[in-house]
């Protein structure tokens, strides 16, 4: 057996101190004009010109380890499209999400190998845990991966490109 | 319960022999738990109290078997026996020898893991390699650390 790795999403508004939103279990990610997990994003279209809500995933591992470590998080294939960047950071912070620029965030719209990916840490008490370490012996969590579709004018109407994202770590 | 693991390790002590567990179950699991150490955690335990004990730290795959050999003190090596038709047959290559004495050695091991999210689909994790190796203190107190990754 290895480590059961399960992804969240938390949406709405930030509450609590460190602040979180609700939390849910998700079997996909998609950036979309509301800020949920459920919503398709064929119901929900971004408006060329405008942003997605940022998105705030992560995971949590329970099951059998003896350490989880070394988590990288990169866009490794695809592409969404012209006038479509794809921007990111890994964060502890929960802020209510919104269509506004994500500030702080790295442009991850050109695809990189695993490898040169993010660095994310790990807590136990949640992904806003205020004290994250490379790695954990117990059931933990990486800290959030907080990605925004960001479009112009340009964009082309209908569905964007099919991209993929690598999460990566190692366990014993 | 399915048994995923391509290649598991075994470590040969002076007096026990610790095996990867098929499904990577802690001696003690507590099958109500929701999380539980792995098997490695009983052969951390045990090495704590023996680390002098440590003859060779082995992962063994379908086709070839990488030892860290402990054997001579302070200067592990990593040899690869890759598996004949018998076991005359088996050939023997040495991966590293430890030039420098080393103190302090422990074991490396971990799986590699990746997990993808597919035009927004999320994928379930699986292995994508296995590293076994060690690290230990040279006479300056510097880090050495030597790793073979199989896929």
């Amino acid at each position: 057996m290895t480590a059961t790795a399960t992804w969240y999403e938390q949406n709405g508004t930030a509450a609590g101190s460190p602040a979180a939103g609700t939390q849910s279990t998700v079997s996909s990610i998609e950036w979309k004009s509301v800020d949920d997990s459920t919503t398709p994003r064929a119901s929900a279209p971004i408006q060329a010109g405008s942003n997605s809500y940022g998105k705030y995933n992560y995971l949590g591992f329970t099951g059998t380890f003896n350490q989880i470590s070394a988590v990288k998080f990169a866009h490794t294939a695809g592409t969404l499209g012209t006038g479509i960047s794809l921007m990111g950071k890994v964060t502890s912070t929960y802020a209510t999400p919104s269509t506004a620029a994500l500030s702080s965030a790295s442009d991850i719209t050109a695809t990189t190998t695993i490898g040169s990916g993010a660095s994310v840490l790990l807590g136990t008490t949640g992904p806003n845990d205020t004290s994250p370490a490379a790695s954990q012996t117990t059931n933990c969590y990486t800290q959030y991966i907080n990605t925004q579709v960001q479009t112009t004018g340009s964009a082309s109407a209908g569905d964007t490109g099919t991209v993929t994202l690598t999460i990566q770590y190692n366990e014993n | 319960m399915e048994n995923s693991f391509k290649y598991r390790w075994k470590a040969f002590f002076k007096k026990k022999v610790i095996s990867q567990h098929p499904h990577d179950l802690y001696s003690k699991h507590n099958p109500d738990a929701e999380w539980n150490p792995s098997s490695f955690r009983d052969f951390q335990e045990y090495f704590d109290e023996h680390k002098d004990e440590l003859h060779s730290f082995c992962l063994s795959g379908p086709d070839r078997i990488y030892e860290i050999d402990f054997s001579k003190r302070g200067y592990p090596k990593i040899v690869e026996v890759v598996r004949g038709r018998n076991w005359a047959s088996d050939k023997v290559n040495i991966v590293h020898r430890e030039k420098r004495e080393l103190t302090d050695i422990r074991p490396i091991y971990y799986r590699s893991m990746e997990a993808t999210i597919e035009d927004g689909v999320i994928g379930a994790p699986r292995v994508v390699s296995y590293t076994i190796g060690y690290q230990g203190l040279d006479k300056n107190g510097n880090n050495r650390k030597k790793t073979v990754t199989v896929l």
